[in-house]
């Protein structure tokens, strides 16, 4: 029953096209002017059964508004968003509900994610009550081995989300997330409140869960080397837009964007040996999403800038099979 | 002993919660030599931060104290100092910086007052003098626009420029000791590999010592010459930046490096995706130690030494302390 990734003939599971988000903020506290901020603008991929795309970027890029628009949490304010074929955005709420069963998502804090004052057994258990998914007698088997698959002790099921350490909670935040066997999991930043030896417990069962079950994830994270680690594909975002998107292998060793080389370049790396001076240190902070700069939004730090940048939004072209830019160096 | 700027000696800092003692440090020892960079790295709550603070004593009494130790700094032993003399200490030859810029910088004062402030207490320099090597200061942290930034207050400053002025505040006095307390965690790569840069140049500039203090062994390999690695409130395991990077014996500091996801690592080319080498279990909770090694139910490398009796810090190379009672096994496993 399981596609794997490899299994390229199969329609992609989600489709996203052309993707857009803004928010209105007021100017002022007094002011009845509004401004827009587009968070997220012309996003477009897609994921296959069990594939992994990293979406990686600097905070404020869009990445989490990405996510949470593929699921609806938030509306996207156009473009659409097509699991299984069918556009997710454009059905009713009664309708919406039986598809949310196919994505599910991992969020960045355990600690606010779960309800403090639900036991962590009824947590888990919980989506299969809201859809009816398994009667009394299965639902309990059904929980106490999601639990024993996320690496938690069964007796552990009456404890309190507090009893648990962080890692702990992340297990927790897994196993509501699987309880519906959804085909697309949104992660959030799933690790990065997690220290190192927990990250990689975490990132492990995700793998292995993924094997198993052949579960596609969209993995949102700002860190290059989890990504990469995970994802089969990455798509990198600067300031709301896609810039750079290319399988995990060709985008570290070929990367394209300037955005992304220095991205790749700012890593700090584990060895010594290796300390030459990192040429491609970008300056100055990110721009405002309120004020985006003209042409390509990228051209206010980028080292090869030229005239025609300033002007002309770059198109996000394909440059060769499965990699994609946005940059006039083409 | 002239190369040393600051001597900790058995620092133990204790915190006293619901009748329970939870050891945050517990019997820390080290040297920050002048110029250098010492970085340490471990886990949350494995005593990092408490460390630092309490070289400065900023410790919260009730719940927080140091119990025992000395610190030594200037011949002097700063744990002796009354409140004046400390508050002499603070700022001016032993600085800080904190994590979170938005929360140590105070929002209702505009950044130039805020450097000012420093200077004039320290330095007792007149208003037009603090401004004058403020200034100064702004412009050795590469902020852009220095008339109008020091008008500004914190919220009108991005994060990255946050730190910067945290840099030059903590920097204004010229001090000896620098205590950088994950300085870059709250910020984003490019903005990180920026500010670190900064910190190396004015490092130079100033030739102050610095305590690095990052959960990112990433930063710490790039910035520090000598590294200490603490699990929950101990030092394991100290050496130079490259003596470590060759051969790690402690089994925690094995473990950790063996666990962070590597960027390029060769293994990981290729489609398939490789698991990642994870420590088992979670970090003993610190009013609850266990007995012998604080590492040992983690560790694989375990016997039934390790259960007993805390392992003693034992030199294994020059400048390379270990404690583990299984260290020269681990030795001779490694090529």
């Amino acid at each position: 029953m399981i596609k794997m990734y490899q299994d390229k003939s199969t329609k992609p599971l989600l489709e996203v096209i052309e993707l857009s988000k803004s928010f209105t903020v007021r100017k002022g506290i007094f002011s009845s002017l509004n401004s827009n901020v587009i968070a997220a603008k012309n996003i477009s991929f897609n994921i296959d059964h069990g594939e992994t795309l990293g979406l990686v970027g600097e905070s404020g890029c869009g990445k989490t508004t990405v996510g949470l628009s593929v699921l609806r949490l938030i509306e996207p304010s156009s473009g659409k968003v097509k699991l299984n074929g069918v556009d997710i955005t454009e059905l009713r709420s009664k309708e919406l509900r039986k598809h949310r069963r196919e994505m599910q998502m991992i969020f960045q804090d355990p600690y606010s994610a779960l309800n403090p004052r639900m036991r962590v057994g009824k947590i888990v258990e919980e989506p299969l009550n809201i859809f009816s998914a398994a009667n009394s007698k299965d639902k309990k088997d059904l929980v106490s081995t999601i639990f024993e698959r996320v690496g938690l002790q069964t007796e552990d099921m009456n404890k309190f989300p507090h009893e648990f350490s962080g890692g702990q909670r992340q297990r927790i935040g897994i196993g509501r997330a699987l309880a519906l066997k959804p085909s697309l999991i949104v992660c959030d930043e799933p690790v990065s409140s997690l220290d190192v030896s927990i990250q990689a417990q975490v990132i492990n069962l995700l793998i292995d869960l993924q094997e198993e079950l052949g579960l596609a994830y969209l993995f949102i994270s700002h860190d290059l080397a989890i990504v990469q680690h995970i994802s089969h594909r990455i798509a990198v975002m600067y300031l709301g837009q896609i810039v750079e998107m290319a399988d995990c292998n060709e985008l570290f060793m070929n990367p394209f964007h300037p955005y992304t080389k220095a991205l790749l370049s700012a890593v700090p790396l584990m060895n010594p040996k290796n300390k030459e001076k990192n040429q491609n240190l970008i300056m100055g902070d990110l721009p405002s999403p309120i004020n985006r700069p003209s042409g390509c939004c990228f051209h206010t730090r980028c080292t090869y800038v030229m005239k025609r940048c300033i002007e002309e939004p770059p198109i996000y072209q394909k440059i060769k099979k499965n990699h994609w830019a946005a940059c006039h160096l083409n | 002993m002239t190369d040393i700027a600051l001597e900790i000696k058995n620092l133990h800092t204790n915190f006293y919660s619901q009748g329970r003692v939870i050891k945050a440090v517990n019997g820390v020892s080290f040297n920050l030599e002048k110029q250098n960079t010492l970085g340490i790295v471990g886990e949350s709550g494995c005593g990092k931060s408490v460390t630092a603070l309490s070289l400065l004593r900023l410790i919260p009494n009730p719940p927080g104290k140091i119990v025992e130790g000395t610190i030594n700094f200037e011949g002097q032993n700063i744990l002796e100092f009354s409140d004046d003399e400390i508050r002499k200490v603070r700022g001016n030859k032993i600085s800080m910086i904190f994590q979170e810029p938005m929360t140590s910088l105070n929002p209702v004062l505009t950044i130039g007052f805020q450097i000012m402030e420093v200077l004039r207490l320290h330095k007792q320099l007149s208003k037009k003098e603090a401004n004058d090597l403020a200034k100064e200061m702004l412009s050795f942290v590469k902020i852009p626009d220095i008339n109008r930034k020091m008008k500004e207050y914190p919220h009108e400053l991005s994060g990255g420029m946050r730190q910067r002025v945290m840099i030059a505040i903590a920097l204004s006095c010229n001090p000896k000791v620098l205590i950088a307390d994950e300085p870059t965690t709250a910020l984003d790569v490019t903005i990180q590999a920026q500010i670190l840069d900064l910190i190396q140049e004015l490092q130079e500039k100033f030739s102050t010592a610095i305590m690095l203090i990052s959960h990112d062994i990433g930063v710490i390999f790039e910035m520090c010459d000598k590294i200490l690695v603490m699990y929950a409130g101990r030092i394991v395991e100290e050496a130079k930046l490259n003596d470590l990077f060759e051969l790690q014996c402690h089994p925690y500091t094995k473990s950790l490096f063996d666990s962070i996801p590597i960027l390029n690592d060769p293994g990981n080319i290729g489609g398939k995706k490789v698991r990642l080498k994870e420590i088992k279990g979670i970090v003993p909770s610190l009013h609850n130690l266990p007995e012998g090694c604080y590492f040992a139910p983690r560790c694989i490398y375990a016997t039934s030494e390790c259960y007993n009796k805390y392992p003693p810090t034992e030199e294994k190379f020059p400048g390379h302390f270990v404690a583990c009672w299984n260290a020269d096994a681990i030795i001779d496993n490694q090529p």
